[in-house]
């Protein structure tokens, strides 16, 4: 796997060739409307590496909304999500959201995720992903934004919700 | 009649004593340079120390908005678990009667601190393999660290130093620095491998009449590894997960280009130190000598472990 985290110094490391794919952030937004946009490319689907971007707990998402520019092979599904529990907080796009065009998947949005929830988020989770199927690292590039609301004036509880980190192996 | 022997036996003294001093031998110690000296820790008994990851790379159109993406970090940690030290005595009587007891409280103290040098080696060079763990092959990207010598009898083969260097370089291990510190047995393995022959060329016929390593190294890098070779090297049942050497040895390859490239990290909380005073009651002098360090894994990247059978070449 290009991305791995076998030297055991608690990140990962890249191996060989590199693409353009997994990149996870905040665009620069205003007020307190926040996009969080995530590009996705096939080789970034093999890699299943996303840098440590974390959700601020009482985020409350409303929408969210994916743009295929160039099709995916072999994808079943992609979930983006709460870290370690992707499926439960989260949102899940099938083949059918990831053909061409840009559509509107808010209603795929699930759990604490979901914008028909009456509650935010509960914890800072770091966002994470999982890819079900087989797919073709040579093709496939798409952007998925989802639109949150956050504006807190407690500052206490930025730290990342450990939970939702990824599990390194251990330092040796 | 004349002296001879047999009348004059209170002045034959049958028993010598030569004024030279037998010693032990000793290894040679490795070069202070293989770890990475934490100077950092100079208190407290858990140091941090923080790690960076990797990042990801977006594709980009005009005008429209890029995502701002944060970098992986981490944390690993290195304590003081090492506290060992030596303690002992000279009593008056010994001093009084004895003789060369000087030389004697000499060599004893020599003993210590050699002693001391060989443990901390020793615990060095098990710390450097237990960052291998046996029982996989340990990949990274792809390709083993953890190998078995591919020799006759898990003897050590030229190929070995070639799939460690591949190894490494499949890790993005820099090429400069990289050392394998090994058993003996394997230079005796590399040096049978050289036949005698009525053509023989120069270098095998150097080898021939100087054998493969002098003073503790391989008279020539093998695929840009500097060999050295210890006898402290750690011994036992080590595996890949397919092959199990009951007896084996673990030899190490590690890349010592910088502190960053360092496999294994030190710090001394206290060096040996020896202190020393009177004990009036039982009428001696007493010697006590500790130290306290730490070791860790910085990382295992830039570590390999050939394990090859401690006894046969």
């Amino acid at each position: 796997m290009p991305f791995e985290a076998t030297s055991r110094i608690q990140v990962m490391n890249h191996y060989g060739p590199r693409q353009t794919g997994g990149t996870v952030g905040v665009e620069r937004t205003a007020d307190s409307r926040n996009v969080v946009s995530f590009e996705l490319t096939g080789q970034s689907l093999v890699d299943g590496f996303l840098p440590p971007f974390v959700l601020p707990k009482g985020a409350k998402i409303t929408a969210a909304y994916v743009t295929v520019d160039e099709a995916f092979t072999g994808v079943t599904s992609v979930v983006l999500g709460e870290g370690n529990d992707e499926a439960t907080n989260g949102i899940t796009l099938t083949a059918a959201n990831l053909a061409l065009g840009t559509r509107d998947v808010t209603s795929s949005l699930a759990g604490e995720w979901a914008a028909t929830a009456a509650a935010a988020t509960t914890k800072a989770a770091r966002v994470g992903i999982v890819v079900n199927g087989t797919p073709d690292p040579l093709v496939g590039r798409a952007s998925v934004t989802i639109d949150y609301i956050y504006k807190r004036r407690d500052d206490t509880e930025w730290p990342v919700d450990e939970g939702t980190v990824p599990t390194y192996p251990p330092q040796l | 009649m004349a002296q001879n022997r047999a009348n004059s036996m209170a002045f034959i003294e049958t028993e010598q004593y030569s004024s030279f001093i037998l010693r032990n031998l000793h290894d040679g110690l490795l070069p202070g340079t293989f770890y990475r000296n934490v100077t950092d820790f100079g208190s407290g008994s858990v140091l941090n120390i923080k790690t960076v990851g990797s990042v990801t790379i977006q594709d980009v159109a005009e005008d429209v908005p890029v995502d701002y993406t944060p970098i992986e970090s981490g944390n690993i940690q290195m304590v003081i678990d090492n506290y060992m030290g030596d303690a002992w005595y000279v009593t008056d009587e010994l001093k009084e009667d004895g003789a060369q007891v000087e030389a004697l409280m000499s060599a004893r103290s020599m003993e210590s601190t050699r002693a001391i040098q060989e443990v901390w080696e020793t615990r060095f060079l098990a710390r450097a393999a237990s960052g291998v763990p046996s029982g996989s092959p340990n990949e990274i990207n792809g390709f083993a660290h953890l190998l078995i010598g591919s020799g006759p009898n898990n003897t050590i083969s030229l190929a070995d130093f070639s799939a460690m260097r591949l190894a490494f370089d499949k890790a993005n291990v820099p090429a400069g620095g990289r050392v394998a510190i090994v058993d003996p047995v394997t230079a005796a393995t590399i040096e049978q491998m050289v036949t005698l022959t009525s053509d023989i060329t120069g270098w095998p016929q150097q080898i021939l009449q100087n054998g493969f390593a002098r003073d503790h190294r391989y008279v020539a890098n093998i695929y840009g590894w500097s060999v050295i070779t210890s006898n402290r090297l750690p011994r036992g049942s080590f595996s890949d997960g397919t092959t199990t050497v009951a007896d084996g040895v673990a030899n190490i390859f590690m890349s010592v280009a910088d502190d960053n490239t360092k496999p294994i990290m030190a710090a001394w909380r206290r060096m040996p130190s020896i202190e020393t005073e009177r004990n009036k009651d039982r009428r001696r002098q007493e010697f006590v000598t500790t130290t306290r360090f730490g070791f860790g894994i910085q990382r295992v990247d830039t570590l390999g472990m050939v394990v090859t059978d401690a006894t046969a070449v």
